[in-house]
């Protein structure tokens, strides 16, 4: 049962990007469509689960004293294997996408989850809490990324949503229209979840 | 001893790692090749569009291309010429892309590939910025900001991703010439 409660908390309860405020700057540089949003989010989330994995597994063998270098050793391999996959087999997206790949590495969600989780957690739990963080930090950029491409270019997923004399509002695909909109959901999110406390 | 300990645990961790990753870049190394080239050839027809077919030639050395084709039309007439450039931008190489018809002015300007900023030098993608090549000879081929008769205007914030491009083209053109004996 617990392991089904780590993998469901990501969504909601321990969101990365509206609750632990964790991945600010990748959030607000690949939420500027869809398309980009659900590319970076797959990209860290794979990063996640498989480094989850791999740190519960040495858990009790890492001396305390390196644990920090030999996470990061973990995350920027898991990094440089998406890099590549995604550069030989979605080169166009890997493209767009750019210099935001590597930096996966530097996520503060990944080694987060390492020192908060993993390195506590058995093996299938901390599996549990990747693909969950991950898979709700993919639809959050997705759910961002939606608002900023219908109101900044008027597409959806790259298809035509709006009505063709639709003017884009250019300021939503640009960097403070992401803060904007990563704000005001925020807000809104608090909000939601002091309501439901209530 | 603690050193000792802590380093080989290290060293074993990394050693593992580096195992992983040479099995991962042996794997992907033909596919990413592959997308390279592919990348390329899209180029040279996006800079030469009137081309029908591309034909392996050689530049000399000066113009810096690293790599050629003559492009020829249906007719089989020769039409121009498409070159890779290779210029040293603000992070990693630019792989530029560009087509020079026979009077030697520019058809087409195109970024294969580059590691540029995003926000800054990435503009360079930008046909805003690269369609101002079009039609140039090697005097317009200069930024405004280096000199009073260039017709390029630089990029905001990115001086050194323009100059790149530009200077790589200019050098192209002032040298053109195919390697004689071939």
């Amino acid at each position: 049962m617990s392991i089904l409660k780590d993998f469901t908390k990501g969504f909601i309860k321990e969101n990365p990007v509206f609750v632990l405020m964790l991945g600010m700057c990748p959030t607000l540089a690949t939420s500027s469509s869809v398309k980009n949003g659900i590319g970076m989010g797959l990209a860290a989330t794979f990063v996640l689960a498989c480094s989850n994995v791999i740190i519960s597994a040495i858990r009790k063998t890492v001396p305390n004293k390196i644990r920090i270098p030999v996470f990061i050793v973990v995350v920027a391999t898991f990094t440089t294997i998406v890099d590549l996959f995604m550069e030989a087999y979605v080169p166009a997206l890997h493209k767009e996408l750019g210099v935001f790949i590597p930096l996966i590495v530097v996520n503060c969600i990944i080694l987060a989850r390492a020192e908060m989780f993993a390195q506590k957690n058995p093996i299938l739990n901390s599996a549990a809490d990747g693909l969950g963080l991950g898979l709700g930090f993919t639809l959050t950029l997705a759910f961002i990324g939606t608002i900023r491409e219908i109101l900044g270019e008027g597409t959806w997923y790259g298809m035509q949503v709006m009505p063709s004399d639709y003017k884009p509002f250019l300021l939503a695909i640009l960097a403070p229209g992401g803060f904007i909109c990563l704000g005001l959901l925020m807000g809104l999110m608090v909000r939601l979840q002091k309501a439901a406390k209530k | 001893m603690d050193v000792v300990k802590l380093g080989a645990y290290l060293f074993f961790i990394s050693a593992v790692a580096a195992a992983a990753l040479s099995a991962t870049s042996s794997f992907t190394k033909e596919r990413i090749e592959q997308n390279r080239k592919a990348k390329i050839e899209a180029s040279f027809r996006e800079v030469m569009p009137d081309a029908a077919k591309f034909e392996p030639c050689k530049l000399v050395k000066e113009t810096g291309a690293v790599d050629a084709r003559k492009a020829v039309d249906a007719a089989g007439k020769l039409i121009g010429y498409v070159a890779q450039l290779e210029p040293s931008g603000y992070a990693d190489k630019i792989v530029v892309v560009v087509g020079v018809d026979l009077d030697k002015h520019v058809t087409g300007v195109s970024i294969a590939r580059d590691s540029e900023t995003p926000g800054l030098g990435k503009k360079i993608n930008l046909p805003s910025f690269r369609d101002q090549f079009k039609s140039k000879t090697a005097a317009d081929v200069r930024l405004k900001k280096d000199a009073p008769e260039g017709k390029i205007d630089a990029i905001t914030a990115a001086t050194i991703s323009s100059r790149a491009v530009t200077d790589a083209i200019r050098k192209l053109l002032d040298n053109f010439g195919e390697e004689p004996g071939k």
